[in-house]
C-alpha cells in the first residue's frame, strides 16, 4: 500500500484479502462523460484482473471504456465526511512515489453515490497532488465527500472492442430478448376456454 | 472461381458435403461448450467460474450460428439439429467431446483447440460460400477473447508450482492423440476444396498448426509429438511428422463413451417429446 | 466492556443511521455494525453460490440452445453476484477464503430454497421465475440500505436479474402453452415449491425486533411486508396462465388490504436455519468437494514468481 506523502489523513484503503489483490475498476459507455466507479474486482495481478473486470464491467457490452486500478495505488482523501476515517484499523504503507508525474482524481459528490473521474493533474509530485486534491474538494460548489487520486501510469486501460463489444447476439441474457405477449394471450385465452367449459 | 451468395446458390452435389462441413464446426463449438458450460458454479476461483461461463456461451453461440446455416440449407431447425440427432450423425472431432477433466486439461484442450481453430477460421474467411466467410468474420473477432485467457492459463500452469505443471503435461499427453484427430479429413474434401468452400486442406492446415504452437512447448519445455524435417528439394520448407498415431474417426460419426453419456444427459428433456416446444 | 466515550460514539453512529446516514468501507462503524453487515451479506453470498447447485445439472439438459445459453448466462450472473457480495465481506474483514470454510464445514448460513432438490425442467421455470421474483423484492430494498456499497452492489444485481425472472416466466408459460404432459410437469414443480416460496422471507418479525432494521438500517422492509409485494405481483400472473396454487386459503382481503394463506411449515425453515435441511448434506458436501479439486489452481495462481524452466527439464 502506497503513502503518498507521510501525510495521515490520506488514507490507504481496506481489504482483508488473504489470495490477490483488489483492483478497483471504473467503467464507461458511449454515452458518459467520463468514466464512473462500477466496483472492484480481485485477481492474483494486472494480467487477470484485466481479464476479470471485463467479465464483471463488462460481460453485457455496458462499457466501452474500463480503467483499472490496484487499490494499492488509489489514496482516498476525505473532508466533508460525517463519520471519521477508520483509520486506527489500518497501517501506514511504505512510502513510495517521488518523482513528479501525472495524477488521475475521482470524486464522489453525493453521499451513497459512485466515484466519478473528475480530472487529471499533470507532471506535480505526489505531495502537491495531494494538495491539489484537497483544495479540489472545498473549492468546487458543494464540495466532495471524498475523492480518490492515483498516477496515472498505474491505471490499466482496456478499450478493446473486439472484447467490450462483441458481434454476436446476446439478447437471451437482456430483457428486451423476451417478448411473452403473445404467449400469455394464448395461455389467457386457454383459461378463459376452460372456464366457460366447467360454468 | 464461384461465389456462393447464399444456401440457393448450392447446387445438389455440395449440399450434403456442405452440410457435414458445417455440422462438424457446429458440433466442435457446441460440444466443446458443453463441457466448459459444466465449469459453470464449480471452477476454481469466483471470477474464473464467471470468465469460463462466457467462453462456454461464446462458443454455443458459435455453434449456433452454424446450426442455422445448415438450417438454410436443409431446412432441419437448430434445435432438431442440435439435439435430435443419433449418436453416429454427430460430425465433432473426439477432442472436443472428451469429459471435461480437471482444470489443467480443460486449459490443456482449450490451448490445442483454439490455436487450431484460429487457423482454420482463418482458412475458412475466405470460403466462396459467403455465409461461411460472414459468420466466421464475427467468430474471429470473438475468439481474440478466448485465445487472451487460454494463453494466459497455459503458461500459467507451464511455469506454475510442480502440480499445476505436472497435471498440464498428463493432460497433454492424454490429449495429444485426439488433437491430431482435429485434422482429420473432412468427407467429400476434395470437391470442396475444388469449390472454394474450403481454402486450405486439413493436411495443410495441421501443418501451419504445429508449426505455430512449436515455439511455445519449446519455450516452455514441454514435449511435442512432432518432429520437424526439412524437404531437401524445397530449403526452409519445414514439415511436422506425428510421432503418434492420431485417433480419428469424428468426422464420420465415430465416438467415445464419453460422447454417449454427454448425449445421455443433453438429449434428456429433449427426448421427452421432441415435437414439444420448450 | 466499553468506555464511555465508545459508548457515545456507537450511540451518535445509531441516531446517524436512523436520520438516513450512509456508510462506506472507509469510515468508523461500531464493531456491533460490522458484525451485522458481515452476517447478512455473507449470508447473502452463500445464497448465490449455494443457488447455483440446484440448477447447473440442468444447463447439462437444457433442450434447446436458447434455453441453454439464457440457463448459463443466468447462473454465472448468480456467481458473480456471489463474488460481488464476497468484496464486500472481505473489505469489512473477513477473508473470502474463510467464509467459503465456513460453508463447506457447513457453519455457513444460506437462502431457505436452496436447501431443497430440483427434479424436472419445469423446477427450473419454476425456480427462474419464482424464486427470483421473491428475491428481487428483497434486493430492491436494499438499494437503499445505511452501508453504500452494499446499496451500490443491489442496483447492480438488480439490473443484472431482471432477465432471470422472465427468462423462467417464459418457460413456464411456454410449458403451459404446451403438450398435457408440460402442464402437468409445470403444476407438479410449482405444487412443489410453493411452500418453500411462502417461506422465503423469513417469518413475520415487527420491525422493532429486527436490529438489521430498527438498529442498523440494513435493510428497511418487513419480511411480511416483502412477501405481501411478492404475493401481490405473481399470484395473479400464476393465475392467469392456469396454475392452480396449493393454498386453499390464499386469498386478498379487500378490506385488510393483504394477502390472507395458510399458515406456512415454520418447522421446516428452522431446521434449514441448522442446515439440516433435505438436501443440504449432499449440497454442502459437493461444495467442499468442488472447492479442494481447484486448491491446487488457487495455489498456482497465488505463486507470484515463475519458477525458472530449469527445475522441469529432466
Amino acid at each position: 500500500m502506497s503513502d503518498f506523502s507521510g501525510n495521515i489523513l490520506g488514507q490507504p484503503m481496506p481489504s482483508a484479502s488473504d489470495e490477490g489483490e483488489v483492483f478497483e475498476v471504473f467503467q464507461q459507455d458511449q454515452k458518459d462523460p467520463f468514466p464512473h466507479h462500477g466496483g472492484n474486482v480481485r485477481a492474483p495481478d494486472g494480467e487477470l484482473a484485466v481479464h476479470y473486470a471485463r467479465e464483471f464491467y463488462g460481460r453485457r457490452q455496458e462499457s466501452s471504456r474500463l480503467w483499472i486500478i490496484p487499490r494499492s495505488a488509489l489514496l482516498e482523501v476525505r473532508t466533508q465526511t460525517p463519520l471519521p476515517p477508520a483509520r486506527e484499523m489500518f497501517g501506514d504503507g511504505e512510502t513510495q512515489v517521488n518523482a513528479a508525474q501525472s495524477f488521475a482524481v475521482f470524486g464522489q459528490k453525493q453521499a451513497g453515490r459512485p466515484l466519478v473521474w473528475v480530472q487529471d493533474l499533470e507532471e506535480m509530485a505526489p505531495e502537491d497532488a495531494e494538495k491539489v486534491t484537497r483544495r479540489t474538494a472545498q473549492n468546487i460548489e458543494g464540495g466532495y465527500v471524498r475523492l480518490w487520486v492515483c498516477p496515472r501510469s498505474a491505471i490499466l486501460e482496456l478499450t478493446n472492442q473486439d472484447l467490450l463489444q462483441p458481434p454476436l447476439d446476446r439478447s437471451y441474457r437482456r430483457l428486451d430478448g423476451y417478448n411473452i405477449r403473445e404467449k400469455l394471450r394464448i395461455a389467457r385465452q386457454r383459461v378463459q376456454a376452460e372456464k366457460e367449459l366447467s360454468s | 472461381m464461384t461465389v456462393f451468395v447464399e444456401a440457393k446458390d448450392v447446387p445438389t452435389n455440395l449440399k450434403q458435403p456442405l452440410s457435414n462441413l458445417l455440422l462438424s464446426l457446429a458440433d466442435d463449438e457446441f460440444i466443446l461448450g458443453y463441457w466448459d458450460s459444466e465449469w459453470t458454479g464449480v471452477a476454481p476461483t469466483l471470477e474464473e467460474d464467471v470468465a469460463c461461463s462466457s467462453i462456454a456461451q461464446d462458443e454455443i453461440g458459435h455453434a449456433r450460428i452454424f446450426y442455422q446455416e445448415v438450417t438454410a440449407l436443409t431446412g432441419t431447425p437448430i434445435d432438431q439439429l442440435a439435439y435430435g440427432r443419433e449418436l453416429p450423425d454427430y460430425r465433432q472431432a473426439q477432442l472436443v467431446e472428451r469429459h471435461r477433466g480437471d482444470w489443467a486439461f480443460t486449459i490443456a484442450r482449450q490451448f490445442l483447440y483454439e490455436t487450431a481453430d484460429l487457423l482454420r477460421m482463418e482458412s475458412l474467411s475466405t470460403s466462396s460460400y459467403q455465409p461461411v466467410a460472414q459468420a466466421v468474420a464475427k467468430i474471429r473477432r470473438e475468439e481474440v477473447y478466448h485465445m487472451m485467457h487460454v494463453d494466459i492459463w497455459f503458461e500459467r500452469l507451464a511455469q506454475g508450482t510442480p502440480t499445476a505443471r505436472q497435471r498440464l503435461e498428463r493432460a497433454l499427453e492424454s490429449l495429444w492423440p485426439d488433437a491430431l484427430g482435429l485434422f482429420e479429413q473432412f468427407p467429400d474434401e476434395d470437391m470442396l476444396l475444388q469449390n472454394g468452400i474450403l481454402t486450405t486442406s486439413n493436411a495443410q492446415l495441421q501443418q501451419a498448426w504445429l508449426a505455430s504452437i512449436a515455439p511455445d512447448f519449446a519455450r516452455l519445455h514441454l514435449a511435442f509429438p512432432a518432429s520437424p524435417s526439412s524437404h531437401s528439394d524445397v530449403p526452409g520448407d519445414v514439415q511436422y511428422l506425428p510421432l503418434i498415431t492420431p485417433r480419428l474417426g469424428g468426422r464420420y460419426g465415430q465416438h467415445t463413451q464419453d460422447f454417449r453419456v454427454l448425449w445421455e444427459q443433453m438429449t434428456m428433456v429433449y427426448r421427452l417429446d421432441p415435437q414439444a416446444s420448450w | 466492556m466499553i468506555s464511555e466515550s465508545e459508548e457515545t460514539r456507537v450511540t451518535e453512529f445509531r441516531d446517524y443511521l436512523a436520520r438516513g446516514g450512509k456508510v462506506e468501507a472507509t469510515d468508523w462503524m461500531p464493531d456491533g455494525y460490522r458484525q451485522a453487515l458481515i452476517r447478512f451479506i455473507e449470508m447473502h453470498a452463500n445464497s448465490e453460490l449455494m443457488g447455483a447447485l440446484p440448477e447447473r445439472d440442468w444447463i447439462m439438459r437444457a433442450p434447446t440452445i436458447h434455453r441453454k445459453l439464457a440457463l448459463t448466462a443466468k447462473i454465472q450472473d448468480e456467481v458473480g453476484h456471489a463474488e460481488l457480495l464476497y468484496r464486500l465481506v472481505e473489505d469489512l474483514g473477513k477473508p473470502r477464503s474463510a467464509s467459503i470454510e465456513d460453508l463447506i464445514a457447513g457453519k455457513g448460513k444460506f437462502h431457505n430454497t436452496f436447501h431443497y432438490a430440483t427434479k424436472t425442467w419445469a423446477d427450473v421455470g419454476t425456480i427462474a421465475w419464482l424464486v427470483d421474483a421473491a428475491a428481487i423484492v428483497s434486493q430492491h430494498a436494499l438499494r437503499d440500505s445505511s452501508y453504500s456499497p452494499y446499496a451500490r452492489t443491489m442496483q447492480k444485481i438488480c439490473w443484472e436479474e431482471s432477465f432471470h425472472m422472465m427468462h423462467g416466466r417464459d418457460m413456464i408459460i411456454t410449458m403451459m402453452n404446451g403438450t398435457a404432459q408440460q402442464r402437468e410437469m409445470a403444476q407438479e414443480a410449482l405444487t412443489r415449491w410453493w411452500p418453500t416460496l411462502m417461506v422465503f422471507h423469513g417469518p413475520d418479525t415487527p420491525a422493532e425486533k429486527d436490529k438489521d432494521i430498527s438498529v442498523w438500517h440494513i435493510k428497511s422492509k418487513t419480511n411480511e411486508a416483502l412477501r405481501q409485494e411478492f404475493l401481490n405481483a405473481q399470484v395473479p400472473r400464476l393465475r392467469e396462465v392456469g396454475l392452480i396454487i396449493p393454498d386453499a386459503e390464499l386469498r386478498y382481503d379487500e378490506q385488510r388490504e393483504r394477502w390472507i394463506y395458510s399458515e406456512p411449515q415454520w418447522d421446516d425453515l428452522r431446521a434449514i436455519a441448522r442446515n439440516q435441511g433435505p438436501a443440504t448434506a449432499e449440497r454442502v458436501g459437493f461444495r467442499r468437494m468442488s472447492y479442494e479439486d481447484g486448491q491446487w489452481v488457487r495455489d498456482t495462481l497465488l505463486q507470484r514468481h515463475s519458477t525458472t524452466t530449469a527445475e522441469y527439464i529432466a
